[in-house]
């Protein structure tokens, strides 16, 4: 689906067209013009050198000079050449038969191999298509220790066929959408046709034909021009590199956005608690992946307030550290000559340093930092005095827990803003400074909502029963429904459970000994 | 309508259960039942004067009712009565945390950050703050039975008895000063176009106003049994002792300040109602359509008046003594609505023989 443009037609003279193309593609040295006759009619074929497949392109070769009788276009009339060599002669899979010449020179930019034949109105776009791509590897972000290993690589088309082979339902579309002015950005909606919102897929369809922009440089720039709000301290959108979890999305009735050249998938409507999810979790067995979550959830308590909490407790409630530790934490504390919110405050940017050096530091020196960050900072600074051991542990139980919501990656970098905000609440009204925060960021998400979803769903508006899916993690024998407020269409997820009769029941397997006698 | 248990909850368990114990003793958690009858009976009336008037909010069918002039007075009545209510909660809150947990911040800067939130929360919509309510809730009641809960290592339920020992006369006039706590419910007349589940309304309320008063009786019986019915009038928040007197294994200790927390997001969501109760009133006095510029202007007057009220908290529980049922539950909560209410059914009687 090209963008709308006035439509130019196609001269059947191929000189004009051949003019108008090298007008186009002048001073451009990587456009491959190449002439041959088909017979004693001109042919022309046009592609951009390096992203046309080889030997695609040298069986078309071969197909149109040697194996074709050069008289076989005799009989043809001229405006019927194109589909005739596109029905009889080319042995070709993906073709398409264009009759706008602009249309034409963008299907050139997306890589396609284009051939023009004198005489004929039209042009025929061959997929040629080769662009250099990474061969498909182990997620990097989000890996998990069983479950499947494929990650998404930068071409939308593998991506979209990665989704097709893990979700072979006719009723998954994929639509396609250009973006961008000068990028030409092949962009994917994919949804579920009868599960998914009738009214979002319309809206998300809307606010993506809406886009005017010169390129699409990733799929957060599509992030950006359309969620539902412009800033927002919470992902409104998930990004993922499992193919898996895009699946998984699918089927709980979102759509999901590839875009081309980004490895990262992007999904809607999501709530909040999503995001406090790994793919993980459903690999493993249930009771044990259940307490691994309430653990995540700990761990967002922890990364958020843990220093706040220290700060208030040192500045305002002393007389809630218990008598045996109040004399060692006064004691530790001693030789340090800030007040505690400086000490925590110093500490925290220098961590958030660190871990920004971590992620931008080339692999080879990146041993460096962990030795300056471990050395220099965990004990030089105690031992100088600088901060207190306490402190020092502290936050590396908060820095440990942040990590622990690694698996939303989006929303462990709104929590390093939390933690912040939090501190200097802390430091302002202590205990109550907390408390207020953490009701200003449960106003701020009720007032969230990604594409009319509400952000805190399923905990308001309350649902017990996608509360219990959402924190804990029920066996797949009773996740028998979609979520209500995001599939609209097919709700029936699960009919298993209606059989356990049967495999409760069945005596598979060889006789115990009683069933013997 | 779990908004309302918020509401109603919040100002109830620190600020009545010395005076109900001052009253009746032991027999406290009586009077939290006797309580609930009040409200009932409230909700009834409101319910009626509902179904007569759908969709329209109470001062929006007063003029309906006693005439248009009288109608705007006593509108207006009612509008000062929700912002004069609003001023006294978070009066009482800021006083409540200075008096608390801390001691050497002014009670202004409390009245202060709440409002601000409350502000926020009201501009980002009556359905935002309706879903915060809808994750708070379960949050407070949770914390107040753990206390409970914890506090019964050091309870001795001798205390609780005799049952009964005060005459139904005295149980009466103990359950007006926290009957006009419960009569807040009052605030669903204002709240109950803006409803989606208009079809359970009665068993919410009901159940909101019940469901209450257990509670509050359950914190009745625990703090008398804990310090003793004597004690427990003398103490300025027996709930709050109560929390401190929590030793289990020397590590799960000053409970006081987690409740107080807690607390916190039931008083938030107490203001946020009715600061909302405030400004719709004013706005459909006035006769705007929309409530929203009226905004800033009910939160500067309620910010002036709580800071300006009380002085401390005994000057405040005073007033709660003295003034607070005459103010709420005699006049505004109870007698008024029943007088609207027989206006309006003669009025409709009266319209049908008329046709």
């Amino acid at each position: 689906m090209p963008l709308p443009h006035d439509f130019k037609s196609i001269s059947p003279d191929l000189k004009q067209v051949e003019a108008y193309f090298r007008e186009v593609f002048s001073r451009t040295t990587d456009i491959v013009f190449r002439e041959f006759y088909l017979g004693d009619i001109r042919c022309l074929a046009i592609w951009i050198d390096g992203l046309t497949n080889i030997r695609i392109s040298h069986d078309l070769f071969r197909a149109l000079m040697l194996d074709v009788d050069p008289h076989s276009l005799r009989g043809v009339p001229p405006q019927e050449r194109i589909k005739f060599i596109n029905h009889h002669l080319l042995p070709f899979y993906a073709t398409i038969q264009v009759e706008d010449l602009i249309e034409l020179q963008r299907w050139i930019m997306l890589s396609k191999l284009v051939l023009l034949i004198d005489g004929c109105p039209m042009g025929l776009v061959l997929d040629a298509e080769a662009t250099p791509i990474r061969s498909i590897t182990e997620p990097v972000l989000e890996s998990v220790v069983m479950g499947p290993r494929d990650a998404f690589v930068e071409s939308m088309r593998v991506n979209t066929a990665l989704i097709r082979s893990h979700l072979g339902d006719t009723r998954l579309k994929s639509e396609l959408f250009i973006i961008g002015r000068r990028s030409t950005t092949a962009v994917t909606l994919m949804y579920i046709e009868d599960i998914a919102n009738p009214d979002v897929i319309a809206e998300v369809r809307k606010r993506l034909a809406h886009i005017d922009i010169d390129a699409i440089l990733g799929s957060s720039v599509i992030i950006d021009l359309i969620q539902d709000k412009p800033y927002s301290l919470f992902p409104l959108m998930k990004k993922t590199e499992r193919p898996d979890k895009v699946v998984a999305d699918l089927l709980e009735g979102r759509f999901a956005i590839i875009t081309d050249n980004t490895p990262m998938v992007v999904t809607a409507p999501s709530v909040f608690v999503e995001f406090m999810q790994t793919a993980e979790d459903y690999y493993v067995n249930p009771i044990i992946s259940g307490m691994i979550v309430l653990l995540r959830y700990m761990a967002l308590v922890i990364s958020t307030s843990f220093p706040a909490i220290y700060v208030a407790i040192a500045a305002y409630h002393a007389e809630l550290i218990p008598i045996p530790l109040v004399f060692s934490v006064a004691g530790a504390r001693e030789t340090v000559p800030f007040p505690s919110f400086v000490e925590a405050l110093l500490i925290m940017i220098i961590f958030e340093l660190l871990v920004e050096a971590g992620i931008r530091l080339p692999r080879v020196v990146g041993g460096a930092v962990n030795i300056v960050g471990a050395l220099i900072l965990g004990q030089a600074a105690v031992q100088a005095g600088l901060v207190s051991p306490f402190l020092v542990i502290i936050i590396a139980a908060t820095a440990i827990s942040n990590f622990v919501l690694g698996s939303g990656y989006q929303l462990m970098q709104a929590v390093r803003v939390i933690r912040f905000v939090a501190l200097v609440a802390a430091q302002v009204l202590g205990l109550y400074g907390i408390t207020l925060v953490f009701l200003w960021l449960l106003i701020y998400m009720a007032g969230l909502s990604s594409f009319g979803v509400p952000y805190l769903y399923p905990l308001a508006p309350w649902n017990t029963k996608e509360i219990v899916n959402a924190i804990t993690r029920p066996n797949w024998l009773y996740i028998d429904r979609r979520p209500d407020l995001i599939a609209t269409g097919d709700k029936e997820r699960n009919k298993s459970a209606e059989q356990e009769q049967m495999t409760t029941n069945s005596k598979v397997g060889p006789k115990t000994q009683e069933q013997q006698v | 309508m779990s908004l309302l248990m918020l509401t109603i909850l919040s100002g109830d368990v620190f600020f009545m259960v010395q005076l109900t114990t001052r009253a009746v003793g032991q027999d406290a958690w009586i009077t939290a039942q006797i309580t609930s009858l009040w409200a009932c009976l409230i909700i009834f009336i409101i319910l009626g004067l509902g179904r007569l008037y759908p969709g329209k909010t109470l001062v929006e069918y007063i003029p309906l009712i006693i005439g248009r002039l009288p109608g705007r007075f006593l509108g207006m009545l009612y509008a000062v009565w929700f912002l004069l209510v609003t001023a006294m909660a978070v009066d009482s809150f800021g006083l409540f945390l200075n008096t608390t947990i801390l001691t050497t911040t002014s009670p202004e800067v409390f009245v202060l950050s709440i409002m601000v939130l409350v502000f926020y929360a009201l501009r980002s919509g009556l359905e935002v703050w309706a879903r915060v309510n809808e994750i708070l809730l379960p949050l407070v009641i949770a914390a107040i039975l753990i206390v409970l809960c914890l506090a019964l290592g050091v309870a001795d339920f001798r205390r609780v008895l005799p049952v009964g020992e005060h005459s139904v006369g005295e149980l009466l006039a103990s359950s007006i000063t926290p009957g006009s706590m419960r009569g807040l419910v009052l605030a669903a007349a204002m709240l109950i176009p803006a409803l989606r589940d208009q079809k359970n309304l009665t068993r919410n309320l009901i159940g909101t106003v019940v469901g209450v008063g257990l509670i509050l009786s359950l914190v009745n019986i625990m703090a008398v049994a804990v310090f003793g019915p004597e004690n427990c009038s003398n103490l300025e928040f027996p709930f709050y002792n109560l929390a401190r007197m929590i030793d289990m294994a020397r590590i799960i200790t000053r409970m006081e300040l987690f409740i107080v927390l807690i607390w916190v997001f039931g008083v938030f969501i107490q203001i946020c109602t009715l600061t909302y109760c405030s400004t719709m009133a004013a706005a459909q006095v006035a006769g705007v359509t929309k409530y929203q510029p009226l905004m800033f202007p009910i939160f500067v007057l309620i910010t002036a008046l709580a800071t300006s009220g009380f002085q401390d908290v005994v000057q405040l529980r005073d007033f709660l003594e003295s003034t607070w049922g005459g103010f709420g539950l005699l006049s505004f909560e109870l007698t008024i609505p029943l007088l609207l209410y027989a206006a309006a059914l003669l009025r409709k009687r009266h319209e049908v023989q008329k046709l």
